[in-house]
């Protein structure tokens, strides 16, 4: 009979204490902890607030304060870049336990149980954690390397992460209670000066990645932004990136023949580019904020919503917003009332003086105050009052 | 008392996260992605517990214990520091190669690399010059990582 050699395996796997060095330890986990925890959730937070503004039904953006948007979304894609050294120091600080083994006589089913589930647990909690920051930088940098549908599926696993967090917290939280209340005199500390100094390293790198990166986001720091996938203020058409040209979007072609319908309560309204230039033009100082994380401020001519949707009645209510563009998820969008009827929603003919380039939504893109770039919908052909 | 109140709070809470986010995967995710995202879990996982973690236990048995006490927490931060450059210029020069959007790229992944990559080792040079002028060298325990 052949006697598997188990024990003589185990007895070579090192344990976790002997592999512990002097990072590897609760303090450093638990202070790690207290900053990529609070990272995850200003991330997941700020996240549902970008959700919920692409959602039809969404609330949580009103046209006031007209840089909400910016900041929201500036912040998520900052903190979640932070969050990739924090994430690798986090997992290097507790590679140990991947070593731990049952804790207790290894044959009672209720150890084995205990021991499964808290693997699974920092299973799922370590795979939702690098998806998240994983796909999250993907999608910043436009490289769609994972080939599903990004929003849905960040959307889900967010939810996931942050269970797993809470979960996860909940199962160590006398160790957390224990190791932020322990105040051992600096003598009887093993190497207080290493985990003082590692944590407060892994917070430079965290610190640094988010100098060298949010200049997409804060104008000042443009010049330092050699880690963001956007220089918005650098070589830009017309000054303002783009994330999807006329080409892409397949509507050149139809461009030339471009006019757009106004449909109401109180009929429909047909307008050319002339009949649109020759109505009273508006112009406007807004940001373009987009769901990568980069935004930039600049001056929109145009004619106000209102002015058209007073063309054909219904004031007061939504509207819906169609592209000449076929087959995108930002297609067709809504635009609630209280959008509508702010001074500062116009349809756009003119960006920063000139009239707008094809990849920018000429003839005619939305821009209204605090709405997610992908929502400002260029090469816009119809509105309809709902 | 209060203790276990928050923990089985935030058990409660983090129980119904988890269901929730798998609610929206059955709902929301089209069938055609949930492999694709099995597939991107199962990989997370993987770089976790048999690239990461065994990475870090070999470099600890094998680097750092040669690496003297007073050298090891610059060489740990400038790893990791590294390593997170990396990433980040690993996915810009991959979305370069792949971006049909000209004005999507405007920095050069590879001089960025060179120039943070300088930043970060003379950011630790200067820390631990300073922190060298300020404590006398002392044993840090094992070097395990």
């Amino acid at each position: 009979m052949v006697r598997w050699p188990l024990r003589s395996i185990r007895r070579r796997i090192p344990t976790p204490a002997a592999v512990t060095g002097a990072v590897q330890s609760p303090a450093v986990v638990t202070r790690l902890g207290l900053f990529l925890g609070p990272a995850f959730g200003i991330c997941f937070l700020t996240g549902l607030i970008s959700h919920n503004a692409q959602s039809p039904t969404g609330v949580l953006l009103r046209p006031w304060p007209v840089w909400g948007y910016r900041l929201t979304q500036g912040i998520h894609v900052a903190t979640g870049i932070a969050c990739l050294p924090l994430l690798l120091a986090k997992i290097f600080a507790a590679y140990p336990r991947i070593l731990d083994r049952p804790d207790g006589p290894a044959r009672r089913p209720s150890v084995i149980i205990r021991f499964a589930a808290d693997r699974l647990l920092i299973g799922i909690l370590t795979a939702a954690g690098i998806v998240q920051v994983a796909t999250g930088l993907f999608n910043i940098f436009q490289w769609y390397v994972f080939k599903f549908d990004f929003v849905p599926v960040h959307y889900a696993v967010a939810w996931v992460a942050m269970g797993a967090i809470l979960i996860h917290v909940a199962t160590k939280l006398p160790t957390i209670i224990e190791t932020l209340r322990r105040r051992r005199p600096t003598e009887q500390r093993r190497s207080p000066d290493a985990r003082r100094g590692f944590i407060g390293g892994v917070l430079g790198v965290a610190g640094g990645l988010t100098i060298f990166s949010i200049g997409q986001t804060v104008g000042p720091l443009d010049g330092l932004a050699l880690l963001s996938p956007r220089r918005p203020r650098s070589v830009n058409l017309q000054g303002v990136p783009i994330n999807r040209t006329a080409a892409q979007a397949g509507v050149v072609d139809r461009i030339d023949s471009w006019s757009l319908t106004v449909t109401g309560p109180g009929g429909e309204h047909t307008l050319h580019r002339d009949a649109l230039a020759a109505m009273p033009q508006t112009t406007v100082r807004l940001p373009i904020a987009c769901v990568e994380g980069w935004s930039v401020s600049a001056e929109w001519s145009g004619v106000r919503i209102k002015d058209l949707v007073d063309l054909v009645g219904g004031a007061g209510r939504d509207l819906r917003v169609q592209s000449m563009e076929r087959g995108s998820r930002y297609a067709r969008t809504r635009l609630p009332a209280d959008f509508v009827a702010d001074p500062r929603s116009i349809l756009a003919i003119r960006i920063n003086g000139d009239v707008l380039a094809p990849d920018h939504g000429y003839p005619a893109r939305i821009i209204a105050p605090d709405r997610p770039g992908a929502l400002q919908t260029k090469w816009v052909e119809r509105l309809e009052v709902l | 008392m209060t203790e276990r109140i928050v923990r089985w709070s935030l058990a409660v809470l983090g129980g119904c996260g988890i269901a929730y986010g798998l609610v929206l995967v059955l709902t929301r995710v089209s069938p055609a992605d949930w492999f694709r995202l099995a597939r991107w879990g199962l990989a997370a996982w993987m770089i976790n517990d048999l690239v990461l973690m065994p990475v870090a236990l070999l470099l600890g048995l094998t680097v750092l214990r040669r690496v003297p006490p007073r050298r090891r927490m610059p060489l740990r931060i400038g790893l990791l520091g590294l390593a997170s450059l990396v990433i980040m210029t690993a996915i810009a020069v991959g979305a370069r190669a792949h971006q049909k959007n000209p004005t999507a790229e405007v920095t050069a992944p590879l001089p960025a690399l060179l120039i943070t990559g300088g930043v970060l080792v003379l950011v630790i040079l200067v820390a631990e010059i300073l922190a060298g002028l300020q404590r006398p060298e002392r044993d840090e325990g094992p070097a395990a990582g």
